[in-house]
């Protein structure tokens, strides 16, 4: 088999799982939009303040429902022992994870980044700032994909680890939580903003590159 | 050079080496930082603009400074056992971590504490302060990761990665923060530059930056023979040792 058929395959794959297993797929979707109209039950239906606030709620919404996306990403596949099969297959290890984040991404995030949309109603976020926050969200959900999958290999294995998930992934966040707060806040006063989203792509190209071979070597370190 | 280090690969070598350089470098850490507070605390000139309170400098500047080269020296270590997959260098890794993690709180701490009567506030979102409480939380990433898995191997494994994960980030967050903060706020804080430092004040700063490393060298040597001890307390020179 091919590479590219292989890769292309696993990915067809996922998504025959992910239609199979539903609810899986929906409860991040669900969490994002409750972090969401968390917001202005506690800050106030104050429409200024929630405008300001928007991008904000829409990048830790992402944040937050990722937290509950990624433990599954590989624990499935680790418990049956298809991801030990896969391993022994011959197939580049990098390129098994990276099909994975790639479904992932496909499967998990994108829902994300299309739910905002939900920003513009709830939190009287204007539409022009709105696709400017969809290309900061896209960026830098391949950006936390990455890294997430990195996080969620290395804790594929360990019963204690839900917790932990957090204080792996959150602090290696914070330059895209930089860059996209950069971008939206030069949006907002009408300033060029192709800067930032560059570096934030540059960053989800960077990390694209390095966390499928960070991912594979934690998942073999997990299978002994 | 490897004919040289090759014997320190067996555990038995390495726990009395570590010991010895404990031995060596406790006493000068302890001499230094004495000599060094006293006269920093008591004998260097007062700063003519904060006055005594820029005192906390002699202990604030050191943590600050191996609070970093801590992660550096860690994630090195955490690079070459991955890559030659030596046991004892993952040890290291896992002595390191919470001693990193205390300079980095002492450092924070001291800075709130410093910041107070300087800035009127016990903190700022400034780059450098950032930086460092973001260090804070990858000190305790990765000490919470190996906590989290039952087999130490594998947990020493995966800390060692993370470690060398966050090496890669640790200039990503820095510049990153540093970009933030002049786009929010012009240069505010004043910065300490060696040169424009008084001698006066500089000899015992300088006193206790180097025992501060000397400290660290042997809290990690100390934490180092003792997880040694721990891992391999199945072993007959481990009991002999103890049995003493």
């Amino acid at each position: 088999m091919s590479f590219s058929s292989f890769f292309i395959q696993s990915i067809k794959r996922d998504f025959q799982i992910a239609a199979i297993q539903k609810h899986e797929f929906i409860l991040p979707v669900l969490f994002f939009i409750l972090v969401i109209v968390l917001f202005p039950i506690t800050v106030g239906p104050d429409g200024t303040m929630l405008s300001r606030l928007a991008s904000a709620v829409g990048w830790i919404a992402l944040i937050l429902s990722m937290l509950i996306a990624l433990p599954r990403m590989f624990a499935e596949d680790f418990e049956n022992g298809w991801l030990e099969q896969v391993f022994l297959s011959g197939v580049p290890h990098s390129l098994i994870v990276l099909s994975r984040i790639v479904s992932f991404w496909l499967l998990y995030c994108l829902p994300l980044v299309f739910c905002s949309f939900l920003l513009v109603p709830f939190m009287s976020m204007e539409v022009g700032l709105w696709s400017v926050l969809v290309q900061t969200l896209l960026l830098g959900s391949i950006l936390t994909a990455c890294l997430g999958a990195v996080a969620s290999a290395l804790l594929v294995a360990s019963r204690k680890g839900g917790g932990v998930m957090a204080l792996l992934l959150i602090p290696l966040l914070v330059p895209s939580l930089i860059f996209a707060g950069a971008a939206m806040d030069a949006a907002q006063q009408s300033l060029p903003y192709t800067a930032p989203i560059t570096i934030l792509a540059a960053l989800a190209v960077f990390s694209l590159t390095i966390a499928p071979l960070a991912t594979a070597q934690a998942l073999k370190l997990n299978m002994g | 050079m490897f004919k040289w280090l090759h014997p320190y690969a067996k555990p038995e070598k390495a726990y009395q080496l570590s010991l010895a350089f404990q031995r060596f470098f406790m006493p000068l850490a302890i001499c230094g930082l004495i000599v060094g507070c006293i006269w920093g605390l008591v004998f260097a000139p007062t700063d003519y603009q904060q006055s005594d309170s820029a005192r906390i400098m002699y202990i604030h500047v050191p943590a600050a400074i191996w609070s970093m080269g801590v992660y550096m020296s860690m994630g090195i270590a955490g690079f070459c056992a991955l890559v030659w997959q030596i046991k004892l260098l993952e040890i290291s890794v896992l002595a390191m971590a919470p001693i990193g993690a205390a300079f980095t709180a002492i450092a924070l701490f001291t800075g709130s504490l410093w910041g107070k009567p300087m800035w009127g506030t016990w903190w700022v979102w400034d780059a450098r302060l950032t930086s460092e409480l973001i260090l804070l939380f990858l000190y305790m990433g990765v000490f919470a990761l190996f906590q989290s898995f039952d087999d130490k191997r594998t947990g020493a494994k995966a800390a060692c990665i993370l470690a060398v994960i966050g090496m890669i980030n640790v200039p990503i967050i820095h510049y990153s923060v540093e970009w933030w903060n002049t786009l929010h706020q012009g240069a505010s804080i004043t910065k300490l530059d060696k040169p424009s430092i008084a001698p006066s004040m500089l000899w015992p700063l300088l006193i206790n930056i180097v025992s501060v490393l000397c400290l660290f060298i042997a809290f990690t040597c100390y934490r180092f023979a003792t997880e040694l001890l721990r891992a391999e307390s199945h072993r007959k020179w481990v009991l002999e040792i103890l049995g003493k």
